[in-house]
C-alpha cells in the first residue's frame, strides 16, 4: 500500500485526492462514465473503483483519529468522498455511507472495548452493515425484529428487508426490540459479527433491487434465534432508538452534502450538452428557456451546497444545536437537488430519455438522486424530528441575536467531532435563522444590491414563520407532521434556515467570485422567496444570465461550481515533483 | 362554422356500444395482480428489468383488436369517437405503459393517411387492420425536435428513392412499416418535405437496416431503435399526401396524436395512485394504518386531484377533437403539456409517502411504482416535448389574446356530456396550423365559473379565472420572438393550468351527477390544487378539500372502486 | 376596400416594414419572405393581420405556398375573389 502509515503524529496526514486516483471520468479509464453506466445497467459497482478505495484505506475515514483512523473534520471527510459521489452514488452509499452510518452508533454509544474492536475491523478494510429500520415500519420505534435474553446472550429473530451489504458485511448493527413496552426505550442495538456465528441462524442470500442506485448490494437479512453476546450490546439496553436518533444527525448532515457532488457532475454535463447540441439553428443553450431552466437548477444547487456544508460544520462548531439543522438539511437539500435534476432532465429532453453517449450517465444520476431523497431516514422522518423539538427551538431561536460565524467559514479547520455533545434537544441556539438578521453578516454583504432587500424580506418571513409555528404549537401541543397545518410552515422554516446558511456563507467567502456577486446572491435568495410563495418560476433574465455565465465559464475552465470546494480543479493534474 | 353546428346527440346507441367496448376491454385485461391476467404487473416489472419487449401482452392486445379503433369507420375500422381508443389505451397504460406505447404508436404512424385521405388511406387501413405495427419516422440523430432540419431525402420521380436514418423511433425494428418524413426538394422552406409510407414487405430488404435498440430511462422493454434507408425504392403510390406537403401533414397529425398520448399519462397516474391507496389501506405502519393519518389523507387527496385533472383534460381534449377541430393546434399543445407534466408532479410528490417502496422492486409486491415513475417521463418527451408544446402555446399568444368571441359555456358543457357521442369522425379539412381565437374552452372559463353558481368550487374557480385574465393581458404584450423568453414560457404554463380548470369544470358539469356531492368534492380539490400551482392559493388552504377527496378515494379503494371524472360512464348499461 | 393584387402588395410591404426586420427600399416584391426576417412566428402574425384586414381566414401555409410578397398578394387576391 502506498498510503503513509499513521504514526504518532497527532494530525493524520491527508490522503491522496480521490479525484486524482479516479481520473477524469469523461476520458477512457477504469472508472470512467462509460464503465459506470455499464456497471449500473448490470447492477454492480466498479470493481476497479472498489479496489482503489480499498487501497486508499477508505474505511479509515469512518474511524475517529483518536482510534487510529482519519476522521477529524467531517467537512474534510465530505470533501474526500465527493469524488465518489461525482461518479457513482451506488459506490458511495454501499462502500461509504452504509459503514459510516453503522459505525457512528458505536462511536456514540459503544464502550471503549467495542470501539477499539470496531476500529480495528474497519482499519482492516471490513464493512459494518446497518440493520436498523424495517420496511413499512415508518419509524424506528415500531421496529419488529426482537431479541430475547437467553442467559448471557440475545437471541435475535426477525427480518431487515433492505440492508446495504447484507450478504458481505463482516459485521452488522441490529436494532431489535428488547423490551415489551411501546415507546422509544424498548429497543437495543446489537453488534453481530459474521465470523462468530452465521448459518443457520442468519440468511442474507436474498438480494433486493432498486430503481435508482442499481449497483448497490442491497439485501434482506433474516434472523432465526441468532445468538449475540450480551456484551455486544451497544449502549445500555433500551437505548437503541435514542442512540439511532443521535447518530442519524451525522448521516442527515453528511449524505445531502455528498449528494451535492452528484448534481455538480450533472450540471457540468448539462452545460456541455446545451452548448454542443444544436437546435433550431443555434445551440440548446441559445434558447432563453433552456438558460432559465439551467439557472434555476444552479440556484437550487448553490443553496443546497451552502446549506448542507454549513450543517456539516455545525456538527463540530455546536453539536448540541444540531438536531434541527441536520433534520432541516436532510429534509430540504434532497428536495432542492431533486428539483434541480428535474429541471436539467427537461433541458436534456429526449437525450436524457433515450440514453446517448457521452451524456448517458445523466440518466443514471437522475435516478440515483431520487433514491437519496427517499432513503429510510426520509423527508417525513426529518420533519417529525423538527416538529418534536419545535417548542424548545422556537424559544432558543428568539434568544439569539448574533450568529456564530464559525458555522459559515467553509474550509476553516475543525477539531474532532464531539459525539457525546450531540443530543436530542433543540439546543440553545439557532445560528441559521439568526444569520438572516445578524448585523455582522449584514455588514459583510455590502451596502448595495437588490439581494439586501430580498434578505430583509426573508428575515421578516422568518419572524412570521416563527409566529405561525407558535400558533400551531399552541393549537396542537402533540407534535405532528400529519397535517398540512404542520407540514407547510415547517417546510417554510427549512427554506428560511437554508437562506440564513446561504447568507452566512456569502458573508464569509472572501475571494470567491460566485458568492461575492450581488446578482448570484439575489438569484439564490429570490429562489427561496419563490419557493416560499409556492412557485419556482423563472428568475429575472439578468440573474439567469449571470448564473449561466458562471456555469459556462467554470465548465470551460474545468473548475467545479460548488462554492464549498477548496481545491477548485476539476481534473487536477499532479504537479511535477509533487511526490507523495 | 360554429360549435352549434355540432349539436350533441341524445344518448345514442353508439354511446352505449362504446361504453360496452371499453368495459369489455378492461374486463378482458383483468386484474394485473393476477399472474394469469393479460398484463400481470410482476411480469411487466421483470421484462422491464431485463429490457425485454412485452411480446405476449402485445399479442394479446392485438387479439382483442384494439388496432381496429385506430382506423376510421370510413376506411373500414371502428374509430368514431376518439375517446374510445383513448380509454382503451389508458386501460393498458395503467397496467404497463410500455405495452400501451408499443401498441398505440401505430395510431401515430397511421394518422397522417387519415388526414390526407386518398388511396393511401386504404393502404394504411389494410396494414393496420392486418395487425401490422406502423412506426412514426420523424426524428433523426442529433436534431431533436427540429423537423425542418430533416436530412433524410426522398427523391420523387418514377419511384421514390429514400436515403437516410430515422432514430430513435418507437417500433422501428419490429414495425412492419414506417411513415417517414423526408426532404423531397432542395429548395429551402416548409414545402420541401414529404411523407412516405415504407412497408418493409414492399421494399428491397437489402436497402433497409435496422439500428440497435436504444437504452431508455423508462419503458426499458420498448423497441426504441432506428431504421437506415440506403437508396430504398418505394412505389410513388406510397406517398402520404402530396409531395412537399409532408410538414403540413405532420403538424396536423400532431394535433391528433398529442391528445392520443394523454391516456398514457392518465393510465400511469391510475397506477401510481393505485399503489399509494393500496399501501394506505393495507400497510400496518406507524401509529396505525397510514390511511388513518391526516397527512395521508391530504397527500393522497392531492395526488388523486392531480390524477383527476389529467383525466379531465384527456376527456376534454378528446371531445374537442370532434367539436373544436379547428382549435386543436392550441388544444393539443395545452393537453400534451399539462397532462404528462401533472402526472410527473404527482409521481414525484407521492413517492416520499411510499418511502423505500417507491424504489424497490421484487420485494413485498413493490416494483410497479418505480417502473411507472420512469415510464411516464416518455410521455413528456416524445411527439413534442414540454418545451415544444409550451412554445406552440406562446406562438398562439396573439390569437388567445384577441378580442373576445363570446362563447356559450353551456354549449361547451353540452359537448362534454357523458351521454353524448360526437357526431361522427372529425373533418380533417378543419385542422389549421394556427387557431383564429385560441381555445373556446379557455374563453369559456368565466362563463363556466358562472355556471358553478353558489358551489364551493366557484371560489377557487374565480381566482383562477381572474388569474387567466391577468395572464392573457401579459401574453398580449409579450414580444414576438422566434426564441421566446423564459417569461413567455412561464405565461404559457399558467395558461395551460387555467385551461386545465376549464376542462375540469366542463367535464364535471357534463357528468351524470353534476350537482352531486362527489362531483363537487372532485372539482373543488382539482381547482384548489390548480390554484395552488398557480400561486393564487396557499397550500395549507387547499388541504381541506384534498383531505376530503383523500377520504373518498380511500373509501373507494376499500370498495374496489376508483374515483373518476367519468364516474358512471363505463358502468352505465 | 380595394382588393386588387397591387394594392394588397403595397399593404404587405407596409406590414413587412412594420415588423421592423428590414428597411423600406431594401427589398423587392420578389425577395423571398424568408430573407425579410419573416420567420415562422412572424408568419403567424402576418396571417392574423391578413385575417383582420381582409376578413379572410388563412393558415400559415398560405405563406408556404406563396413565399414572396408578389406571390402572396396574388394568393390573397385569388382567395378573396373565390370567397366573393
Amino acid at each position: 500500500m502506498s498510503r503513509p502509515r499513521v504514526d504518532a503524529e497527532p494530525r493524520v496526514r491527508e490522503p491522496d485526492d480521490l479525484e486524482v486516483r479516479f481520473g477524469d471520468p469523461r476520458t477512457t479509464g477504469p472508472f470512467d462514465y462509460a464503465s459506470i453506466v455499464a456497471d449500473d445497467e448490470a447492477r454492480r459497482v466498479s470493481t476497479a473503483a472498489e479496489a482503489l478505495l480499498d487501497e486508499w484505506g477508505a474505511a479509515a475515514d469512518f474511524v475517529p483519529a483518536a482510534l487510529g483512523g482519519r476522521w477529524v473534520s467531517t467537512e474534510e471527510l465530505v470533501h474526500r468522498w465527493r469524488p465518489v459521489f461525482r461518479r457513482d452514488p451506488s459506490l458511495g452509499l454501499g462502500h461509504g455511507v452504509a459503514t459510516l452510518t453503522a459505525a457512528t452508533h458505536v462511536w456514540i454509544a459503544g464502550d471503549p472495548a467495542q470501539q477499539a474492536a470496531v476500529a480495528a475491523r474497519l482499519l482492516r478494510g471490513e464493512r459494518i452493515a446497518a440493520g436498523l429500520d424495517e420496511l413499512d415500519r415508518g419509524d424506528l420505534e415500531h421496529v419488529a425484529c426482537t431479541a430475547a435474553l437467553d442467559g448471557d446472550r440475545w437471541l435475535v429473530s426477525g427480518v431487515k428487508q433492505v440492508v446495504d451489504n447484507a450478504d458481505r458485511a463482516e459485521s452488522m448493527l441490529i436494532l431489535a426490540r428488547t423490551g415489551s413496552g411501546s415507546g422509544p426505550r424498548s429497543h437495543s442495538l446489537l453488534l453481530w459479527d459474521r465470523d462468530a456465528v452465521a448459518a443457520p441462524h442468519v440468511d442474507t442470500a436474498r438480494r433486493v433491487l432498486t430503481g435508482g442506485t442499481r449497483g448497490r448490494r442491497l439485501g434482506a437479512a433474516e434472523f432465526r434465534e441468532l445468538p449475540v453476546p450480551v456484551g455486544r450490546t451497544v449502549g445500555p439496553p433500551g437505548t437503541g432508538v435514542p442512540t439511532a436518533r443521535i447518530a442519524s444527525q451525522v448521516t442527515r448532515a453528511v449524505l445531502p452534502a455528498l449528494a451535492v457532488a452528484t448534481v455538480d457532475s450533472s450540471l457540468e454535463l448539462a452545460v456541455r450538452y446545451a452548448g454542443e447540441r444544436s437546435l433550431y439553428g443555434g445551440s440548446v443553450l441559445d434558447l432563453p428557456q433552456s438558460r432559465a431552466l439551467l439557472a434555476g437548477a444552479i440556484a437550487d444547487f448553490l443553496l443546497a451546497d451552502a446549506f448542507s456544508s454549513v450543517v456539516v460544520r455545525g456538527l463540530h462548531v455546536a453539536p448540541e444545536d444540531c438536531l434541527v439543522p441536520t433534520a432541516a438539511s436532510g429534509y430540504l437539500v434532497p428536495q432542492l437537488l431533486s428539483s434541480a435534476m428535474q429541471d436539467l432532465s427537461v433541458l436534456f429532453g429526449s437525450t436524457f430519455y433515450a440514453r446517448v453517449e457521452p451524456y448517458d450517465v445523466f440518466e443514471k444520476f437522475l435516478r440515483d438522486v431520487a433514491v437519496l431523497s427517499i432513503g429510510h431516514d426520509g423527508t417525513d422522518a426529518c420533519l417529525r424530528t423538527i416538529a418534536a423539538g419545535l417548542d424548545g427551538w422556537l424559544d432558543s431561536s428568539r434568544g439569539i441575536a448574533a450568529a456564530d460565524r464559525a458555522w459559515f467559514r467553509l474550509g476553516a479547520p475543525l477539531g474532532p467531532l464531539a459525539f457525546d455533545r450531540l443530543g436530542l434537544d433543540a439546543g440553545p441556539g439557532d445560528v441559521l435563522g439568526a444569520a438572516l438578521r445578524d448585523p455582522g453578516v449584514r455588514a459583510a454583504l455590502g451596502t448595495n444590491g437588490q439581494h439586501l432587500a430580498v434578505l430583509d424580506r426573508l428575515a421578516d418571513a422568518f419572524d412570521a414563520a416563527r409566529d405561525e409555528l407558535d400558533l400551531v404549537v399552541a393549537r396542537a401541543p402533540e407534535p405532528s407532521t400529519d397535517t398540512a397545518e404542520w407540514a407547510v410552515p415547517l417546510h417554510r422554516l427549512t427554506l428560511l434556515l437554508a437562506a440564513g446558511a446561504f447568507a452566512g456563507v456569502c458573508a464569509e467567502r472572501e475571494g470567491d467570485p460566485i458568492t461575492a456577486d450581488p446578482l448570484v446572491r439575489e438569484a439564490c435568495l429570490r429562489r427561496v422567496e419563490d419557493r416560499l410563495a409556492g412557485r419556482a418560476g423563472s428568475l429575472e433574465p439578468e440573474l439567469v444570465e449571470r448564473l449561466v455565465a458562471y456555469a459556462v465559464d467554470r465548465t470551460d475552465r474545468g473548475i467545479r461550481l460548488t462554492i464549498s470546494t477548496r481545491d477548485d480543479a476539476r481534473d487536477p493534474a499532479p504537479k511535477e515533483g509533487d511526490v507523495r | 362554422m360554429s360549435t352549434a353546428d355540432h349539436a350533441v346527440l341524445d344518448e345514442a346507441p353508439t354511446v352505449r356500444a362504446a361504453r360496452r367496448v371499453v368495459r369489455e376491454f378492461e374486463r378482458h385485461l383483468g386484474d394485473p395482480r393476477d399472474a394469469a391476467s393479460v398484463i400481470p404487473v410482476d411480469r411487466s416489472v421483470g421484462l422491464d428489468e431485463r429490457r425485454e419487449f412485452p411480446a405476449d401482452a402485445i399479442a394479446a392486445v392485438d387479439e382483442l383488436g384494439l388496432q381496429r379503433w385506430y382506423v376510421p369507420e370510413a376506411h373500414g375500422g371502428e374509430l368514431r369517437d376518439f375517446l374510445v381508443p383513448m380509454l382503451m389505451i389508458r386501460s393498458i397504460a395503467r397496467r404497463d405503459l410500455t405495452v400501451a406505447v408499443a401498441h398505440g404508436v401505430t395510431f401515430l404512424g397511421a394518422v397522417g393517411a387519415w388526414i390526407t385521405g386518398g388511396p393511401i388511406a386504404r393502404t394504411m387501413a389494410e396494414l393496420v387492420l392486418d395487425g401490422g405495427p406502423v412506426s412514426w419516422g420523424l426524428t433523426e440523430r442529433g436534431r431533436g425536435s427540429d423537423l425542418s432540419n430533416t436530412a433524410t431525402t426522398a427523391s420523387i420521380g418514377g419511384h421514390v428513392v429514400l436515403d437516410g436514418e430515422k432514430w430513435p423511433i418507437n417500433n422501428a425494428t419490429r414495425g412492419r412499416a414506417m411513415t417517414v418524413l423526408a426532404r423531397s426538394s432542395d429548395q429551402p422552406g416548409p414545402r420541401s418535405l414529404s411523407l412516405v409510407l415504407v412497408d418493409k414487405r414492399r421494399v428491397d430488404a437489402a436497402t433497409l437496416t435496422t439500428l440497435p435498440k436504444v437504452a431508455t430511462h423508462g419503458t426499458r422493454g420498448a423497441d426504441i431503435s432506428g431504421l437506415a434507408m440506403r437508396r430504398a425504392v418505394v412505389d410513388p403510390e406510397m406517398l402520404v399526401g402530396e409531395p412537399g406537403h409532408g410538414l403540413e401533414t405532420v403538424l396536423k397529425s400532431l394535433q391528433l396524436t398529442r391528445p392520443l398520448t394523454t391516456p398514457l399519462s392518465v393510465g400511469a397516474a391510475d397506477h401510481a395512485i393505485g399503489v399509494a391507496l393500496e399501501f394506505a389501506v393495507t400497510s400496518p405502519a406507524v401509529g396505525g394504518p397510514p390511511a388513518r393519518r391526516p397527512s395521508t389523507r391530504s397527500t393522497l387527496g392531492t395526488a388523486v386531484a392531480d390524477g383527476l385533472l389529467a383525466e379531465a383534460v384527456m376527456v376534454a381534449a378528446a371531445r374537442e377533437m370532434h367539436h373544436a377541430t379547428h382549435e386543436m393546434a392550441l388544444v393539443s399543445s395545452l393537453a400534451k403539456f399539462l397532462v404528462p407534466n401533472t402526472v410527473d408532479l404527482l409521481v414525484r410528490e407521492i413517492a416520499p409517502f411510499l418511502g423505500e417502496r417507491s424504489q424497490l422492486l421484487g420485494v413485498a409486491g413493490a416494483g410497479g411504482f418505480q417502473k411507472v415513475a420512469r415510464d411516464n417521463r416518455v410521455v413528456g418527451i416524445f411527439d413534442g416535448n414540454s418545451m415544444v408544446n409550451l412554445n406552440m402555446i406562446v406562438n398562439e399568444f396573439g390569437t388567445i389574446a384577441r378580442p373576445d368571441d363570446p362563447v356559450d359555456a353551456s354549449l361547451v358543457v353540452a359537448s362534454m356530456r357523458h351521454d353524448a357521442a360526437p357526431d361522427g369522425w372529425l373533418d380533417p379539412g378543419r385542422l389549421r396550423l394556427v387557431t383564429r381565437r385560441g381555445s373556446r374552452l379557455l374563453r369559456a372559463l368565466p362563463g363556466l365559473v358562472d355556471l358553478l353558481g353558489p358551489r364551493e368550487s366557484a371560489r377557487p374557480a374565480r381566482r383562477i379565472a381572474s388569474e387567466l385574465d391577468r395572464v392573457v393581458d401579459l401574453a398580449a404584450g409579450a414580444p414576438r420572438a422566434a426564441m421566446p423568453s423564459a417569461r413567455s414560457f412561464e405565461l404559457a404554463e399558467r395558461i395551460a393550468l387555467c385551461f386545465g380548470a376549464s376542462c375540469a369544470i366542463a367535464v364535471e358539469l357534463g357528468g351524470p351527477d353534476a350537482a352531486g356531492a362527489a362531483s363537487e368534492a372532485r372539482l373543488r380539490a382539482m381547482l384548489d390544487r390548480i390554484a395552488v400551482r398557480l400561486g393564487v392559493l396557499d397550500a395549507a388552504s387547499a388541504s381541506a378539500s384534498a383531505s376530503l377527496l383523500g377520504d373518498l378515494a380511500l373509501e373507494a379503494t376499500r370498495d374496489g372502486r376508483r374515483l373518476s371524472v367519468l364516474e358512471g360512464w363505463e358502468a352505465a348499461p | 376596400m380595394n382588393t386588387d393584387a397591387s394594392t394588397i402588395e403595397a399593404w404587405l410591404e407596409g406590414r413587412v416594414v412594420a415588423y421592423g426586420k428590414v428597411d423600406i427600399g431594401s427589398f423587392t416584391p420578389e425577395t423571398p419572405l424568408a430573407e425579410l426576417g419573416l420567420d415562422s412566428v412572424y408568419a403567424l402574425t402576418l396571417c392574423g393581420d391578413i385575417e383582420d384586414r381582409f376578413d379572410l381566414e388563412v393558415d400559415p401555409t398560405i405563406v408556404w405556398d406563396h413565399p414572396t410578397i408578389r406571390s402572396l398578394a396574388h394568393g390573397i387576391a385569388g382567395r378573396l375573389a373565390a370567397a366573393a
